[in-house]
């Protein structure tokens, strides 16, 4: 029985470890009150780092159905929040969604495009015709 | 709070992936010398191979959804209503299972970021499946033919099924089989609490966001866990129906990832060279696993996929390379297969026992398989580096400590049985 015992608070205590090593309170707390945008700008930045946050925001509020190409000065692959597989990788795209524009000026020029949203350096564009 | 109830009720379908065809309860005279856990494993290989099956078909996920649920669902009344007492009895011996889970899956919750493999290749690919396309569609987008599609197609089924369209909720099924498998290797009939206790250090010693961020190493470790206690199993018992099952979850492997094909060669090796089978039998397991690879290329080849896979392998890269340059990436390789080594506690635990046990003048069959796998492992990692054109630096320092990660799965439970043997077999009933 007392070896019971012992297993059962070296358990308890591996337990209370466990909870404190994934943050567990922490993650129930922000899953509960953070929707999932929320926690998505928090994890990608809305307008800064790879600007998810950003990219959902303008897929909801254009609810665009054409295909867009994201900018962005991070080295990381970032097309996956865009990506749409009703495209072919060789369509062109006429909308494009900037993050952090100051980073990238080389690889947009604003003249030939129509900006449809700006949220600090972060931008929502589309090709002239 | 939304969130939170759909965690629950997905847990609850990821169990049916356990549960049926095979009723784990089922005492009939064949499946009387399984446990009901061996069952369950049995069942995972069983319907992570009809969604191989299904995968490969012309058919969305959104055709097949529906006729699978119902099939399921008239299946698990018909196998469990007259066992309903003895079912909720399992999912309370499994709770661990459950609890473990579900904090996990609250850490993936929050944490939600994909891994950078995730993001340029299996992410995309479960998107083409989610968005009802299929195999052939994969030809669409370029990136596909680095790596098979197996994972990225669980991940896009198991996202449909959810209520709410978060891609993380897809993801949650490798954690479901994570966290099964190492359940699995510990389950037996002896003291509940001190099993309870080891499954909860192995997923406290290895538990890390990186593993569940959509990569796919973590189901390779998971069907890696599996497969060690198979084979410890195959020689004690002899038992055939272990060494089939084995090969059908090699076989999902080599579906998962390249390296899958690693470990079919390994484990056909294993089988072959250690295992105490009939000539006859052996010859038919290694022409099942040729079959295994043959299929794979055939099935890829005509849906125009994945034949140039790794681009870094080629032949006038092969031909060029000096004895210098081979001198020079073995000693790369090593100093930094020791570092990954000790970062990995499962890996360095393994070897430690291995060459602890192999001075001990440890004679089972057992550690003479696990010596053999670690052989050709390391052979693995020689290899594959030193063949690779590319800068080997680089190459290292972005993949060994997956592969590390991925082969430690077969150790974890050569360490238990080491522990068993501390504990004067307390802990497992082997």
């Amino acid at each position: 029985m007392i070896k019971k015992n012992k297993i059962f608070i070296l358990l308890m205590i591996l337990f209370l470890y466990f909870l404190i090593k994934v943050n567990f309170l922490r993650n129930l707390y922000e899953v509960i009150f953070l929707n999932h945008e929320e926690r998505i700008s928090k994890v990608y930045g809305f307008c800064e780092n790879e600007g998810v946050g950003y990219v959902n925001f303008i897929k909801n509020k254009f609810d665009i159905k054409e295909k867009i190409i994201l900018i962005n000065a991070k080295k990381s692959p970032h097309q996956w929040s865009v990506y749409n597989t009703k495209f072919k990788e060789v369509d062109s795209a006429k909308h494009f969604i900037i993050i952090n524009y100051k980073k990238v000026k080389n690889k947009i020029d604003f003249k030939n495009y129509k900006i449809l949203n700006k949220i600090n350096d972060c931008y929502y564009v589309i090709k002239n015709d | 709070m939304t969130e939170i109830i759909q965690i629950i009720l997905i847990y609850l379908i990821f169990s049916i992936t356990i549960l049926m065809p095979i009723n784990i309860f089922n005492r009939n005279l064949s499946l009387k010398k399984f446990t009901s856990i061996d069952l369950a494993t049995f069942n995972l290989s069983i319907n992570l191979s009809l969604l191989l099956i299904f995968s490969l078909l012309n058919y969305s996920i959104k055709t097949i959804q529906p006729f699978l649920f119902s099939v399921y669902l008239i299946l698990l009344i018909f196998f469990y209503y007259k066992n309903i007492k003895l079912l909720l009895k399992t999912f309370a011996k499994y709770l661990p299972i459950f609890i473990v889970f579900f904090i996990l899956s609250l850490d993936v919750a929050n944490k939600l970021y994909l891994g950078w493999d995730a993001k340029f290749f299996y992410y995309i690919k479960s998107l083409y499946f989610f968005e009802n396309k299929t195999l052939t569609d994969l030809t669409e987008f370029s990136a596909s033919r680095f790596h098979p599609h197996l994972g990225s197609y669980f991940w896009a089924f198991f996202r449909k099924i959810s209520i709410i369209d978060f891609e993380y909720i897809g993801r949650l099924y490798y954690l479901f089989i994570f966290s099964f498998s190492v359940f699995y290797l510990i389950d037996s009939k002896k003291n509940t609490l001190i099993n309870y206790f080891f499954y909860l250090l192995i997923v406290v010693l290895f538990y890390e966001y990186e593993f569940f961020s959509g990569l796919q190493e973590i189901l390779l470790f998971s069907i890696l866990l599996i497969l060690s206690k198979y084979l410890f199993k195959i020689i004690k018992y002899n038992d055939d129906i272990y060494l089939y099952f084995l090969l059908v979850f090699t076989n999902l492997m080599v579906w998962i990832k390249l390296e899958g094909i690693v470990y079919l060669l390994i484990l056909s090796f294993i089988i072959n060279f250690m295992v105490k089978i009939k000539f006859k039998k052996k010859l038919l397991l290694t022409i099942m696993f040729v079959s295994i690879y043959l299929i794979k290329i055939l099935i890829y080849y005509f849906n125009d996929l994945n034949l140039d896979a790794q681009p870094s392998y080629n032949a006038e890269y092969l031909t060029s390379i000096t004895f210098n340059l081979m001198i020079e990436k073995i000693k790369f390789i090593t100093v930094w297969l020791v570092y990954y080594s000790f970062n990995n506690i499962f890996f360095i635990s393994g070897l430690f026992i291995i060459l602890l046990a192999n001075f001990t003048k440890n004679n089972s069959m057992y550690l003479k398989i696990i010596n053999l796998y670690l052989i050709l492992f390391i052979c693995f990692i020689y290899s594959a580096y030193i063949l690779r054109d590319q800068n080997i630096i680089y190459a290292i320092r972005t993949t060994m400590d997956r592969l590390i990660m991925t082969s430690s799965g077969f150790f974890v439970y050569l360490i238990l049985i080491e522990i068993n043997k501390i504990f004067k077999n307390k802990i497992l009933k082997l």
